[in-house]
Formats: structure tokens, C-alpha cells, sequence
């Protein structure tokens, strides 16, 4: 469980970092954000790792690794449109 | 990232994109067998799907070995071993080790039991060199043949292993060149494929790809590459180099403490006894148990264990096989503990990911297939670089071919089991399913020359071929899904649901895969 909510974590500023990463937004002619918190984000990405082996030992930490490459990796692989549908769906899903 | 300039990149670029064109399409059937492989268990528990209320090995089999070590030739009593199968049953192996004339080395000769764990009752029994007789000691020729794809891609021993091993090393090097290669690796990490389906889209999506799985591709290449080349070559160096070719003395070096020889007879502890307290010290499952000199004064009993929840190591218990007192927990190589031995030992849960059950093994097979994506975007890189030479387009067919036709042969091996299973040699039909699945995917792209209508008729047939499957297993004898529920059998319903999922998938929502590999000419940038 720990592992799971590691993972999540990672991917939420992940995530963070993709939206507003200026390269991803110029080559996608998006306007760039005014603000960035980019280390306070790739520390929040990084951080579940170290604490992960406390938790969930070696193996979730390993797990960690994995899981969060593989689903950043198809976070990341998203294009803006398709991130917003995302986030729309989201939102419908909630307001249900 | 180095700083290197344009000539070194250069010749670093052909490096890495000629040793994928010549060696790729057998690293991504490694990769992709190797994601099937991961599976090996709950494929051979659904493809044999037999009554299974509990695991044998955690119950108490102590007399059933007792009883069936009466029954083999006391030479064999020199080595042993037991493990589930995919039901109620016990496999029980005695042996001695003689030199296999048909091999021409060294084997294990004895005797394999195929028992019921909860009566004793002897279902099958096997004599003689058994390894080579693979109905003796594996009940899926389905799984069997899958592993073995992957392990060896089916090749005759140790020339498949080295072939593995050296695509090991091949992508361990594609991997390094890859880094070099890439001058913005932290600044391009989050660049999803740019709009327009350009050259530059393209480089986006392999690159893409290949960076977020930097650490876990080189991992498995080096874990990979180390299992195929150590068998194969390191081992028997050592052998011959250290022990006079004696493979057996060399294994007892690295792998088992050493025993002062007692061949006093004398009665074997209690082996369930022994279980339960290997399972009081260690709480992962009980994988394997080994005999060492059964019935003598000098007995050894190895307990293996899968991690524990968060572990990532397997532990080995040893006792003392005729006092059953706990000796110590074996290290993973040599008689102590050590860094060497520690990284040894992880080496197997870092391949095959089975450490943590099926939520390890779901993001092992994850990372496989992103893998075997990385090699495909590669192809088209390659290919929409190359697009106007007729050669070339000659090639990204085959690329399409091989990228659909493997998983689709693959399909059809699980056909040829379902299908001989009743009455024919599985072992036979499995492979030959597979070799006439490759045939049929050679003939849909001959019929259908055209790349997109070619890759949309691979989609549907694979799709037909997943939602068929369950429908010919429950036809060929296997289980329905209450038994399955109700023998605890979840795997059987398990693989079903997800066929049915991929097929249906594959069927009506198949054509965004963005696995078209044929070539088409790139616009300019």
C-alpha cells in the first residue's frame, strides 16, 4: 500500500513537471508558465524513493522504480490535448 | 552526458542503429517472450488448470518422500529434491550423476515421481536421464515451450544461450550508446511526440521511450546476459580452468557448505518437522526443497524460500537432514556472506521480477513492453530516415511482419497445445503451432501488401485469436470458471478475463497501436 501511494506521489509531480516544462510547451506552441517550481517538484518526485525502502522494503523500492518509469513514461508520452481530455474526464468522473 | 564531437557521434550512431538492424528483431523476441515469461507460472496453472486447494510444499509431503525414497535405487539417494506442480501434486526427483552418452556430459540419472501430495498416491514415475525427457518433470508444454523461446529462443543448448547472452550484451551496449547519444537527456524527458507524424515525431517517440526506461533495460540486459553466458561459458571456464573439468566440485565451492562425509546409515529427521520450523524462521513461501545424502549421517536438507513481503532476496535454510537441526541460512554464493554473494543473489528477483507476486511481476511485464516498444520506435526511426530505398522498404515489412507475427505465432502455439492436449504430443504441437502461427503471418502480408490494411488484418486476427482461446480451453477439457473459483484455481479465470480484454481490445479499438512500421518518406524538416 505504502508502495502504491509512493508511486502516485511520484507520478502527481511528474505529472506537474510535464505541464509546465517549457521545452514540451514550446514544441507544442503552448505559452509558457510564469511560474515553475521545478525543484520543490522533481524533490517530490524523488523523495517517495528514499522513503519507500523504510516502508515497504527492497522490493518496494525496486517496484517504485519500475512502476513509477513505466506510468511516467505513458504520463509523459501524452500529448497536451490528450492530457486535457484526461483531466476532463477526470473531473466528470468526479462531479458524478 | 560526455562531450562528444560530431565525428564520434556519428560513428556512435551507426554503432547503435546497425547492431538493432542486424541483432534487433531477435532482441525483441527476447524482450517479448521475456514479458510472457514473467507469467511462466500463472500460464502453466491455466493452461493445465487442475485442482489446486493449497500449495503442496505447504503441506506436509514427509511421508510421501519417505515412501518414495524406498522405492529408488539407494545410489540415487545421493541427491534430491522436491517441488510443487500446477495442482495437488508433488514432483520428488533422487539422483546420482552420470555421464550422459548421448550428450557426452555429465547428467542427473535418476528417478522423477509425479505424486498427490495429500495421498502419496504415485501418478507418474520416470527413470533415467530426466532432464532430457521433458514430459517427465513439466505438466505445460505450453509454458515449457514459452520460457524456453525466451531462455534459449529454442535453440539447441548452449548455442541458444550464448545467442541470448550476446543480445544481452548487445543491449546493454544499445543502452550505453543511447546515453552517450543523447546530449539532452533531463531537458528532453518530458517532450511527448511533436504533432504532424515527421521525422522529429518519430525521434521524439523512441527517444521518449528509451530514457524512461534507461535503468530497468540495462538492469535486465546485464541479469539476462549473466544467466545465459554463465551457464553456457563462465561456468564451465571455471570448471576446466579451476577444478579439472570437474562441474560438480565446482558446485560444491560455490553453492553448498562443505560436509565432512559420514555414509553411516541412518533415519531421516522428520521432514515436515523441518518445514515448519524453516517456515517459523523465514515467512516467504516455500519454493524447493533439496536432499542432500538422504538417509545417511551426513544429510543436508536445503529450504528454499521465496522474499519475504518488501524482501528482495530468496533464503535458504540448511539442516541437518538427520537430526533436523537448523544449521544456518545458506549464502547465495560461496560458504559466508559477502558483497559479491548479496549481488549474486539478486541478480534472479531483478530478471524475473517475481518477487513481490503479481504486482512485481505486472510491472515487470510493463516494463517489457515498453522494451519492446523502444526496439519498434527504433525500427522506425531507422526506416522513416531510409524511406525512399526500395531495400529498405523491403526491410520495414519484415520489421511489420516480425513486430505482429511473433505475438500472433505465439498465440497460435497456445492453439496447437489446446488442440493436441486431448490426445496428441503437446510437445510436439506446441512448437509446431507456433512455426505454422510465423507461416500464417507471413502469408497476411503477403496478401495484403498494404502496410496500414496489413497491420488493422494482424490486429483483427490476434484479437480473434485472444477471444477464442478461453472459449478452446473450457472445450478441450479445461475447467470452467466456478470449478476454477471454487479449487482456488484464480489464475484460470484471471488469464481468461484478460484475453478476452486484449482480444476485444485488439478488435475494436486496435488501429491507434501506433506500431505501423512500414516505411513511409519522411517530409523535410
Amino acid at each position: 500500500m505504502a508502495t502504491l501511494a509512493a508511486v502516485g506521489v511520484s507520478l502527481a509531480a511528474i505529472g506537474y513537471l510535464a505541464v509546465t516544462d517549457p521545452k514540451r510547451r514550446r514544441t507544442h506552441r503552448q505559452p509558457a508558465v510564469a511560474a515553475r517550481l521545478s525543484g520543490a517538484a522533481w524533490a517530490l518526485a524523488l523523495l517517495p524513493g528514499a522513503l519507500v525502502p523504510f516502508a515497504s522494503g527492497g522490493g518496494g523500492f525496486v517496484i517504485w522504480l519500475g512502476a513509477t518509469a513505466t506510468l511516467g513514461w505513458l504520463l509523459v508520452a501524452m500529448d497536451p490535448a490528450q492530457l486535457e481530455a484526461v483531466r476532463v474526464w477526470m473531473r466528470r468522473a468526479n462531479g458524478r | 552526458m560526455l562531450d562528444l564531437n560530431q565525428g564520434q557521434l556519428k560513428r556512435l550512431t551507426a554503432v547503435h542503429g546497425w547492431s538493432a538492424v542486424v541483432l534487433g528483431l531477435l532482441l525483441y523476441a527476447v524482450i517479448l517472450t521475456g514479458v510472457v515469461a514473467v507469467f511462466a507460472g500463472e500460464i502453466g496453472r491455466w493452461s493445465v488448470g487442475t485442482v489446486r486447494e493449497r500449495d503442496p510444499l505447504a503441506g506436509t509431503p514427509g511421508a510421501t518422500v519417505a515412501s518414495l525414497a524406498a522405492q529408488v535405487d539407494p545410489a540415487f539417494l545421493h541427491e534430491g529434491g522436491l517441488w510443487s506442480g500446477e495442482g495437488g501434486d508433488l514432483l520428488v526427483f533422487f539422483n546420482d550423476h552420470k555421464l550422459n552418452p548421448e550428450t557426452g556430459v555429465e547428467g542427473d540419472f535418476g528417478t522423477m515421481f509425479r505424486a498427490e501430495a495429500a495421498t502419496g498416491r504415485v501418478l507418474e514415475r520416470h527413470d533415467g536421464f530426466i532432464w532430457e525427457d521433458r514430459a517427465a518433470w513439466e505438466t505445460s508444454a505450453l509454458r515449457q515451450f514459452l520460457v524456453d523461446l525466451h531462455v534459449q529462443l529454442y535453440l539447441p543448448s548452449p548455442w541458444g544461450l550464448i545467442v541470448t547472452g550476446i543480445l544481452g550484451l548487445m543491449m546493454m551496449a544499445a543502452v550505453i550508446s543511447g546515453v552517450l547519444m543523447h546530449r539532452h537527456l533531463i531537458r528532453d524527458l518530458f517532450v511527448a511526440e511533436r504533432p504532424g507524424r515527421r521525422l522529429v515525431s518519430v525521434r521524439d517517440r523512441h527517444v521518449l521511450a528509451g530514457s524512461w526506461g534507461i535503468p530497468f533495460a540495462f538492469v535486465l540486459a546485464f541479469t539476462g546476459s549473466f544467466f545465459s553466458l554463465a551457464g553456457a561459458v563462465s561456468f564451465p571456464i571455471v570448471a576446466a580452468t579451476a577444478f579439472g573439468g570437474d562441474q560438480e566440485a565446482m558446485v560444491e565451492v560455490l553453492y553448498e557448505p562443505p560436509v565432512a562425509e559420514d555414509a553411516t546409515p541412518r533415519a531421516p529427521a522428520d521432514l515436515d518437522a523441518t518445514l515448519a520450523d524453516s517456515r517459523m524462521r523465514t515467512p516467504g513461501e516455500v519454493t524447493y526443497v533439496g536432499l542432500s545424502h538422504y538417509g545417511r549421517a551426513d544429510a543436508r536438507v536445503f529450504v528454499w524460500h521465496d522474499p519475504a513481503e518488501g524482501g528482495l532476496q530468496y533464503v535458504t535454510n540448511v539442516y541437518d537432514g538427520a537430526t533436523g537441526a537448523f544449521l544456518e541460512r545458506q549464502a547465495p554464493l560461496g560458504t559466508a556472506p559477502s558483497l559479491g554473494g548479496t549481488l549474486y543473489g539478486l541478480m534472479a528477483p531483478l530478471h524475473f521480477g517475481h518477487f513481490a507476486g503479481l504486482l512485481s511481476k505486472a510491472v515487470w511485464g510493463a516494463l517489457g513492453v515498453a522494451m519492446c516498444y523502444v526496439v519498434l520506435t527504433g525500427y522506425q526511426l531507422w526506416l522513416k530516415r531510409r524511406g525512399d530505398d526500395p531495400q529498405w522498404q523491403a526491410f520495414g515489412r519484415a520489421v511489420q511482419v516480425t513486430g505482429y507475427g511473433l505475438p500472433l505465432a505465439m498465440l497460435a502455439s497456445a492453439y496447437g497445445f489446446f488442440l493436441s492436449r486431448p490426445a496428441g504430443d503437446a510437445f510436439w504441437w506446441t512448437p509446431a503451432s507456433f512455426l505454422a502461427g510465423a507461416v500464417l503471418a507471413v502469408l497476411v502480408a503477403l496478401a495484403v501488401p498494404d502496410a496500414a490494411r496489413q497491420a488493422r488484418a494482424y490486429r483483427r486476427i490476434m484479437g480473434a485469436a485472444c477471444l477464442g482461446l478461453p472459449v478452446l480451453r473450457l472445450a478441450t477439457g479445461g475447467m470452467d470458471w466456478a470449478e476454477a473459483v471454487l479449487a482456488g484455481q484464480h489464475d484460470v479465470l484471471t488469464v481468461d478475463v484478460l484475453f478476452i480484454i486484449a482480444g476485444g481490445w485488439l478488435w475494436l479499438h486496435g488501429r491507434g497501436l501506433g506500431l505501423r512500421l512500414a516505411v513511409r518518406r519522411a517530409p523535410a524538416e
